[in-house]
């Protein structure tokens, strides 16, 4: 039974009531809501998880609640609270699935320091893992959902979660946030994609959310092994370009891209280091996104190609 | 042994935690400080020096000799004003720390 | 047991598992979801991870709750590496200044390796020096680059003057901030212990250019920070200090002695014997029974007392994780603040400083470590 095949009037009781759990595979919520709209958007993009009962550990147990303050008269608006606590200024209550994404983002930053955590977005096929680390804005999440879309299985748009004792990439498929002209963009790339409703007005502009696809759900809980490491920046105008990244200015890349480099010291270094040893890094430019697509499908083949024993540098 | 001029021992220096860790990153060296816990990146000729360092005590003229037979004499000549400002720095990081020459201390 | 009565279910069982780390392997899943957020939120989650791995209790508890723990024990030692490398820029910054550096609280506890360091998360550095070397104390650390905060003209004047530490320092880009206290309770409190006698007791610490207090200084100065110099709101960690502290300092009996001649010495007896009491009940340390007849002439009113044990425990421990703090813990937690500021500033400073920014804005020292998540 799967969180889509739930009745809405069910779904939005237990919402209300003792809560949904979602296993998300980095870490498990448990949230509650009694704001009108978001059980109903909840259920869309989250369809393909599994129903189970709130009941047991949870990392993070969060609710929404309507702000208990005068100005829910003149201007309703919604909090997440988690453990007692309010971490941020409340939200106009009809953006309450952005708020949920971002508080559960910050509670996993601040919660899974046992993981080093990229700011990346993190796909795979067959099991090895391309990680695509980047600032806001270069436009790592659209080219993540691009790459989901067209077959790659989502691991993460946001944490590049990596154990710590191996390395492996821990998937955490989630909702993926679009924003202002990607949403459009992502409509016209794919006719498939699970597109959630379109929330105006937030400070980033419009949001709309992209449901991870059922296989990405599924298999929420198969980590994989990281070989690519590519450097995306999205330039308006810009013809393709992919070009090696010398190893060295890799690790200083990552060191200052991860959330938790300088938390996690010599374990970060250690993690940092076995992934740039162990992975072929590029940047890569691109406008296109097609062609972006492409090019990472190619790097990806190509690195199958040579033998794990033999590739030394990136070229 | 030291070398010594009249006058005065040779400074050499060593790296101060020679189990430190190490990346070596093509022909670059990504080292952690576990005292500051800072990363630091060192070009090829820090990381050669650097390593030597790791091995044993050495002075300037040592290290000159070091790094010319690693370049198997090709390029331009080391100069020992090049070495001692990329041991300041060094030493500035915390990486590596003068021992002293003179044995009578 | 006052604890038992007031306490709500996770707080219970969180007392239970700190004191006996074998009884986490009986919690059921349902249960840890309750500890480890009550704990989280009471700042002892590290501390609780500790406690299990000095047991090797670890590896049989369910891997999403030892993977929590471990979380936090990473955040606990990054901390810990951070008090180093401040500790070691201090001793180089007063060097030559030739002062006494005396550690307190956490760092302390760091640098001489005792148990209770184990997770304690850290929120910042605390330094005692002589009063009259603060101010060149003071100015040898901003010379070296540490930077005061950004306080307006109040509440620098509240620091300096009525207060027992310089309004915090800070080195740029730190995670920890940098207290200097010149003695270990406010100026203006009611309470005035013998600061000089703190120096001459103290004695050389596990790192060079630093000493620490005597260890029945120290349990005073647990004792104090607790219940003179705190509002008690969501305090159970420094119960939990003191109880720990009483457990290894006090293994030797004779020490017992030596800690109520002391408190007498420096006229502390009321908050050791409110510290003793409670974390007797709610840890169960054991306090030998002399000591606490040695402390009667100290006892609060009877009244005190029941309102005390009343109120503590609901003011003390994490509120339960699924809900705000119901009514009646607020009201203990305004009663205990009121309290707060009662003990510190005498009347009529009171009506002074109540009029500027509120006491407990300048209180809140702890900065956080982890980077903000970029929210998306």
């Amino acid at each position: 039974m799967r969180i889509g095949d739930l009745a809405t009037s069910v779904f939005d009781r237990e919402m209300r009531g003792a809560g949904i759990a979602l296993d998300f595979g980095l870490a498990k919520v448990r949230v509650r809501a009694e704001v009108p709209g978001f059980s109903e958007a909840f259920r869309f993009l989250y369809a393909h998880f599994p129903c189970e009962p709130p009941q047991g550990f949870f990392e993070i147990t969060a609710s929404l609640r309507r702000s208990r303050g005068l100005r829910r008269h003149v201007r309703p608006q919604v909090e997440f609270v988690v453990d007692g606590e309010r971490p941020f200024e409340p939200f106009p209550s009809d953006t309450h699935v952005p708020l949920f994404e971002w508080g559960v983002n910050f509670c996993v930053a601040r919660r899974c320091n046992h993981r080093l955590l990229l700011h990346a977005g993190a796909v795979a096929r067959d099991g090895e893992a391309v990680l695509l680390p980047a600032l806001p804005g270069t436009g790592k999440s659209t080219l993540t959902a691009a790459l989901a879309a067209r077959g790659f299985r989502l691991l993460s748009d946001e944490f590049g979660a990596l154990r710590l004792s191996d390395g492996a990439v821990l998937p955490a498929p989630r909702p993926i946030a679009l924003k202002n002209e990607s949403i459009e963009l992502m409509r016209r790339f794919s006719k498939d994609v699970a597109l959630g409703p379109t929330f105006p007005k937030t400070r980033k502009g419009s949001v709309a959310h992209l449901a991870p696809a059922a296989e990405s759900v599924a298999r929420r809980h198969e980590p994989a092994r990281p070989v690519l490491l590519v450097f995306p920046q999205f330039v308006r105008g810009a013809a393709l370009a992919v070009e090696p990244v010398r190893r060295s200015r890799a690790f200083a890349r990552l060191s200052t891209n991860a959330f938790n480099y300088e938390l996690l010291g010599p374990a970060a270094f250690d993690a940092v280091g076995r992934l740039v040893q162990e992975c072929n890094c590029y940047s890569l430019v691109y406008d296109d996104l097609d062609g972006a697509v492409d090019a990472i499908a190619t790097l990806l083949a190509r690195r199958g190609r040579r033998s794990h024993a033999g590739a030394t540098s990136g070229h | 042994m030291p070398d010594r001029t009249p006058g005065g021992p040779d400074p050499r220096w060593r790296a101060c935690h020679p189990t430190i860790r190490s990346v070596p990153l093509d022909d670059e060296l990504a080292v952690f400080n576990p005292v500051s816990w800072e990363t630091h990146l060192l070009n090829p000729g820090g990381a050669q020096v650097f390593e030597v360092l790791l091995e044993r005590a050495a002075s300037i003229r040592e290290l000159r000799a070091e790094l010319e037979a690693l370049r198997a004499d090709e390029g331009e000549p080391i100069r020992d004003e090049q070495i001692e400002a990329l041991l300041a720095e060094l030493e500035d990081l915390g990486l590596i720390t003068r021992v002293s020459g003179d044995a009578d201390r | 047991m006052r604890f038992d009565r007031s306490a709500h279910a996770p707080a219970r069982v969180l007392l239970e598992v700190c004191g006996n780390p074998s009884r986490a392997c009986a919690l059921s899943l349902d249960e840890w979801d309750l500890v480890v957020r009550a704990a989280r939120s009471a700042k002892l989650l590290a501390t609780l991870g500790a406690r299990l791995a000095a047991e090797r209790l670890l590896p049989r508890l369910p891997r999403a709750v030892a993977d929590a723990m471990e979380s936090e024990a990473a955040l606990a030692r990054y901390r810990d590496q951070m008090a180093r490398l401040e500790l070691r820029r201090v001793a180089r910054a007063l060097a030559p200044l030739d002062l006494p550096i005396v550690l307190l609280k956490g760092v302390a506890y760091l640098i001489e390796g005792l148990a209770i360091a184990g997770g304690r998360l850290l929120a910042d550095v605390d330094i005692l020096v002589p009063r009259d070397r603060l101010e060149a104390a003071e100015r040898a650390l901003v010379q070296a680059g540490w930077r005061s905060s950004d306080l307006d003209e109040l509440d620098q004047r509240y620091y300096r003057e009525w207060s027992h530490e310089l309004p915090p320092l800070r080195f740029p880009d730190h995670p920890l901030e940098l207290d200097v206290h010149h003695t270990i309770l406010p100026v203006t409190g009611r309470l005035h212990p013998d600061a000089a006698a703190l120096f001459a007791a103290s004695r050389a610490a596990k790192l060079e250019g630093f000493r620490v207090l005597s260890p029945e200084d120290q349990v005073l100065h647990a004792c104090v920070h607790l219940f003179q110099d705190s509002d008690l709101s969501n305090r159970l960690r420094d119960l939990i200090d003191v109880d720990g502290l009483a457990r290894e300092l006090g293994r030797d009996d004779a020490f017992w002695d030596r800690l109520l001649a002391r408190s007498r010495r420096h006229g502390l007896d009321r908050p050791l014997w409110y510290a003793l009491h409670f974390a007797a009940d709610a840890l169960g340390t054991t306090v030998p029974r002399r000591a606490f007849d040695a402390l009667v002439d100290a006892l609060p009113s009877r009244i005190a007392r029941a309102l005390m044990d009343r109120l503590l425990p609901l003011a003390l421990l994490p509120s339960h994780p699924d809900r705000m703090p119901p009514v009646h813990v607020r009201l203990s937690r305004g009663a205990m603040r009121a309290r707060y500021q009662w003990l510190r500033l005498p009347p009529s400073l009171l009506a002074t400083h109540a009029l500027g920014k509120a006491l407990r804005g300048l209180r809140m020292k702890l900065s956080s470590a982890t980077p903000e998540p970029s929210p998306h």
